[in-house]
């Protein structure tokens, strides 16, 4: 990808909270993943923010050999 | 190192009362101008570049209203108001005019930004107290910016030998200023600050702590040629050149008073008596 690759964004408002995935976002590493992240998902008051590169998510189901729900 | 702490300017003698001032106005107008820069580029090379660049320029406008919030009680002490005009501004000098690419927002991102947070967290445990109780939001707010520089920095440096060679251009442009703003080492200034208190180390102090972050990022991670090198026998790393002190103004931190160039000085106009307009 020209820009880079999809890291995806954890946050919680709240100690309390889980981490729960807030979106994603496209960029060339890991620091500036984490920057953007920030600036651009920071209407909410997070306590904490994570990213991970989406290639480092490790498959427990994977999409390609899930069926279809009738 | 006093174990004093100051709440009010009318505490300090008067030779640290000027220092002090004339450091926060130093900050003040730095930030202030750095947050003009960033702000200019809504055109960054990506969307997500272009919304960092105005997050950081927000920041760097709030910094600035804190430390230009400082000055008031100095002005009642007694400390008279600087004249509104560019060569009384005391912005670091590779702010004084609109930068020609987006290499030398990276460079100032990594360098300007970088000497800022190095003299900021100097206060961290600074005797004056008001200044104290901000230190911390700032320092939080840098780390974040600090991210975005590496990251600009090392997918430039990474891209190819021509963009690597641009971009050593543009930090050389402002390397030996950056490194002079953090103070001249045995001045007045650096004295009274120290010896009150108010900062935890001088300009030398200073310097060491920026070229220690720097040099792993710049040398060893992007693989770029500047005057820095780590001592095979210290570990440490030491700047290759002597640095030209040559019409350095301690009170200004720069070696030209010129300050900003006459298109900055009519967009900064509006924040004269550093309150924000709030509509007529």
């Amino acid at each position: 990808m020209k820009f880079g690759e999809i890291y995806e964004i954890f946050a919680r408002q709240r100690r309390v909270d889980p981490l729960q995935h807030i979106g994603s976002v496209v960029a060339p590493n890991e620091d500036l993943a984490a920057a953007y992240a920030r600036s651009i998902y920071n209407e909410e008051p997070w306590i904490e923010m994570r990213v991970v590169a989406r290639r480092h998510l490790i498959p427990a189901i994977d999409l390609a050999t899930t069926r279809s729900p009738a | 190192m006093s174990q004093r702490e100051f709440q009010n300017p009318t505490e300090l003698d008067e030779r640290t009362r000027q220092a002090v001032y004339d450091l926060f106005l130093v900050l003040a107008d730095t930030k202030h101008l750095l947050g003009l820069r960033y702000g200019e580029w809504l055109g960054a090379p990506a969307i997500e570049a272009s919304i960092a660049s105005v997050a950081m320029a927000q920041d760097e406008f709030g910094h600035a209203r804190l430390f230009y919030g400082l000055l008031g009680d100095f002005h009642q002490a007694g400390v008279p108001e600087r004249e509104e005009k560019p060569e009384e501004y005391r912005n670091f000098e590779g702010l004084d005019r609109a930068w020609e690419s987006w290499l030398d927002f990276i460079a100032a991102n990594v360098l300007v930004d970088g000497a800022l947070s190095v003299q900021i967290e100097a206060l961290r445990g600074s005797s004056y107290v008001p200044v104290r109780r901000m230190v911390a939001k700032i320092v939080q707010e840098e780390r974040f910016h600090q991210q975005h520089a590496r990251g600009w920095l090392l997918r430039v440096a990474r891209e190819g030998a021509k963009p690597k060679a641009e971009l050593e251009k543009a930090l050389k442009r402002i390397w030996e200023p950056v490194l002079l703003w953090l103070g001249r080492p045995g001045s007045e200034h650096e004295r009274a600050l120290v010896s009150a208190g108010i900062q935890d180390t001088d300009g030398e102090g200073l310097r060491t702590r920026l070229i220690e972050r720097l040099g792993p990022l710049l040398v060893e991670e992007a693989g770029l040629d500047l005057p820095l090198s780590n001592d095979a026998i210290t570990g440490q790393w030491v700047l290759g050149t002597a640095l030209s002190w040559e019409g350095f103004d301690d009170a200004f931190r720069r070696r030209s008073r010129t300050g900003p160039d006459p298109e900055t000085f009519r967009q900064i106009e509006s924040f004269l008596g550093h309150a924000y307009p709030v509509g007529s």
